[in-house]
């Protein structure tokens, strides 16, 4: 085996220039797969948070009969809220609760008017499941006044300290509208509470729409992990209310974050197959180049198996040299993307491409399984590279790669 | 007997053209023999070799080597046949431009692998001192003269101490003075060690040194 090693490393070595353009090839590939695959992580994390941090905590709660259809209907909702937080807040697993009230409404500078979706929190327990407050970029958190986000403002060139109308339409239909001053604004890295959110006390809210109830409880656990577990024990606890962890919460953005990874897959092979298509050139005519070679080592006694073996290392030492090269550029690509990321609200804009994608500026993870996959990958497809054209030699008769002209 | 041939005939396939390169050759080489096949480029000597030398296959006959039937043999137990019994100079040497004089010598002694790496150093540097190569054991085969290449072609064919060695127009690309050379080495091996040669050539002086000359004519043993 030691003589095949040094044999292939031989050959490697001939062809220097070759082998150097084969695992730049090579390595190109699987560093964007590091890095495809780490920022999409990084994105996900994102996203994922985002939903956590300020649409779903770690469990939401509705009435039985919510609609995710008609999310800000004014019927439908958790009348009895506040006996139902207080249960809930005692089950020994939950470090926060607080209830929200989301309807639709318009906010007007008394010149232009923009549909908004007010939202009404408990200004003292929405931090204890929600980060809003983290992301107050002006003024204050002060349930006397209203909180918008940093985009609505812009648009309806509001700033703090500012007076705006609130105008919405209550249970009974009648019309009203109400005079507030924006106490701060919010700056987040989700577009729907950055374009379009007017955060109001939520016992104000109630009022203004005259409603009892809440549309929904937020809850926070000592362990994002387990809440889907948590969540079954509420569910059981709680039967006249619809409880879904955050993934049952957000099942449309988390498919469409799969139907995402699926695309990127697909881009990952084709990086891999024009990656591969190089590897088979360059096996291709190396084992060409040696017919003559391996014709002489046959006749000495090189048996089937081992003329394989030999073509087999190459392959795998060149997988193995892209893959170093690979990890050595994915890491830089990576690095840059993981220190400065990509400013998606500057790409796209105030747009909202969907509930749960991250605004702001996206990073990438870092994590260790596409390194390694990456290495396995440059080894496994090399050798697979090389598997054809090895096989082919291998079963040559010594004379027929002697008679070989080169 | 450590070789027998019978009747074998070998027809190559080129498209649609069929050329027949041998014709019912019935030979028989003993221990120790240094054998000559002489005759004109095209009369069979390289094919009539190879087959020997289990490298190329007889397409009927039968060829018996130290009592064992080649017929029939698998790939790789012809390998081993070949590994164990015969050692190879080609009249282009066919070394691995890659390796050193070294490890070009070395190479059959791995491919064996019966022997320690001290050994094996020991054998080369031994082997190649009696070739004429000493002190040249770390040149690139492209660093050599013909003359030089072919004597590590020797060294790599004796190095194993096979049973016979097949040498195939063994000086046809050296000047007569160094081809002179190169079969007074292989006569001293043979003598010396008593190794089987069977050597082809068309060079009459190569085959004055022959101890039997085995001559053909289009595919034919003649003579």
């Amino acid at each position: 085996m030691k003589y095949l090693l040094k044999l292939a490393i031989a050959n490697i070595r001939r062809a220097t220039r070759r082998t150097v353009l084969t695992f730049l090839v090579l390595g190109f590939g699987i560093s964007l797969y590091i890095f495809l695959e780490s920022f999409i992580t990084g994105f996900e994390n994102s996203s994922f948070d985002n939903l956590i941090n300020f649409q779903t905590g770690h469990i939401k709660i509705h009435d039985k009969n919510f609609s995710d259809e008609r999310p800000y209907a004014l019927s439908n909702l958790i009348d009895n809220y506040e006996t139902a937080l207080e249960e809930i807040s005692a089950k020994p697993y939950v470090t926060g609760t607080t209830a929200r009230a989301q309807f639709l409404g318009e906010l007007d500078n008394m010149r232009d008017a923009l549909a908004v979706v007010v939202v009404g929190i408990d200004f003292e327990t929405d931090p204890k499941v929600y980060n809003l407050t983290n992301y107050l970029i002006d003024g204050t958190y002060d349930k006397n006044g209203i909180l918008i986000g940093k985009t609505l403002a812009g648009d309806l060139g509001l700033k703090v300290g500012d007076y705006c109308y609130l105008s919405l339409r209550k249970e009974q239909g009648a019309y009203v509208s109400v005079e507030k001053q924006i106490m701060g604004v919010v700056n987040t890295s989700d577009p729907a509470v950055n374009n379009g959110s007017v955060f109001l006390d939520l016992g104000e809210t109630l009022s203004l729409f005259g409603v009892n109830g809440v549309t929904e409880i937020g809850v926070k656990t000592d362990n994002v992990d387990k809440s889907a577990k948590y969540a079954a024990e509420l569910k059981e606890a709680f039967p006249g209310l619809k409880v879904e962890n955050w993934k049952e919460a957000a099942l449309q953005t988390i498919q469409m974050m799969e139907m995402e990874r699926k695309f990127d897959s697909v881009i990952i092979l084709f990086i891999i197959i024009i990656a591969l298509v190089g590897i088979i050139n360059t096996m291709l005519m190396s084992v060409y180049e040696k017919q003559r070679e391996i014709g002489t080592l046959k006749a000495m006694g090189m048996t089937d198996a081992e003329v394989m073996r030999l073509f087999v290392i190459e392959g795998a030492i060149i997988g193995f040299l892209g893959g170093i090269c690979g990890i050595i550029m994915g890491a830089a690509i990576n690095w840059y993307f993981a220190e400065v990321g990509i400013d998606f609200l500057a790409m796209w804009g105030k747009g909202d491409l969907g509930a749960g994608i991250p605004a702001g500026v996206i990073k990438s993870e870092w994590i260790i399984g596409p390194y390694l996959y990456g290495m396995v990958l440059g080894i496994v497809s090399s050798i697979a590279a090389s598997y054809y054209p090895a096989k082919k030699t291998s079963r040559m008769q010594p004379m027929e790669c002697l008679r070989v002209r080169q | 007997m450590l070789l027998e041939i019978k009747n074998i005939n070998k027809i190559y396939h080129s498209g649609k053209v069929d050329f027949q390169a041998l014709y019912d050759i019935n030979l028989s080489i003993d221990k120790s023999e240094f054998v000559a096949l002489a005759g004109p480029s095209g009369s069979g000597k390289t094919t009539l070799l190879n087959i020997i030398g289990c490298i190329d296959s007889a397409d009927s006959g039968a060829v018996v080597l130290d009592g064992i039937d080649l017929l029939g043999k698998k790939p790789d137990e012809l390998a081993h046949l070949r590994r164990d019994y015969f050692g190879f100079i080609f009249q282009t040497y066919n070394l691995i431009p890659v390796l050193t004089v070294f490890e070009n010598v070395e190479l059959p002694l791995k491919l064996l692998k019966k022997y320690s790496d001290a050994e094996i150093k020991d054998m080369v540097l031994g082997t190649l001192k009696r070739v004429g190569l000493e002190g040249l054991e770390n040149r690139m085969p492209a660093e050599l003269s013909g003359g030089q290449q072919q004597r590590v072609s020797i060294a790599r064919a004796i190095i194993k101490k096979p049973k016979m060695i097949l040498a195939d127009e063994p000086t046809a690309n050296l000047d007569s003075k160094t081809g002179e050379g190169i079969v007074d080495i292989m006569k001293e091996m043979n003598h010396e060690d008593g190794v089987t040669f069977v050597f082809s050539t068309h060079d009459k002086l190569i085959m004055e040194h022959a101890k039997r000359l085995v001559m053909l004519r289009d595919g034919k043993i003649v003579q």
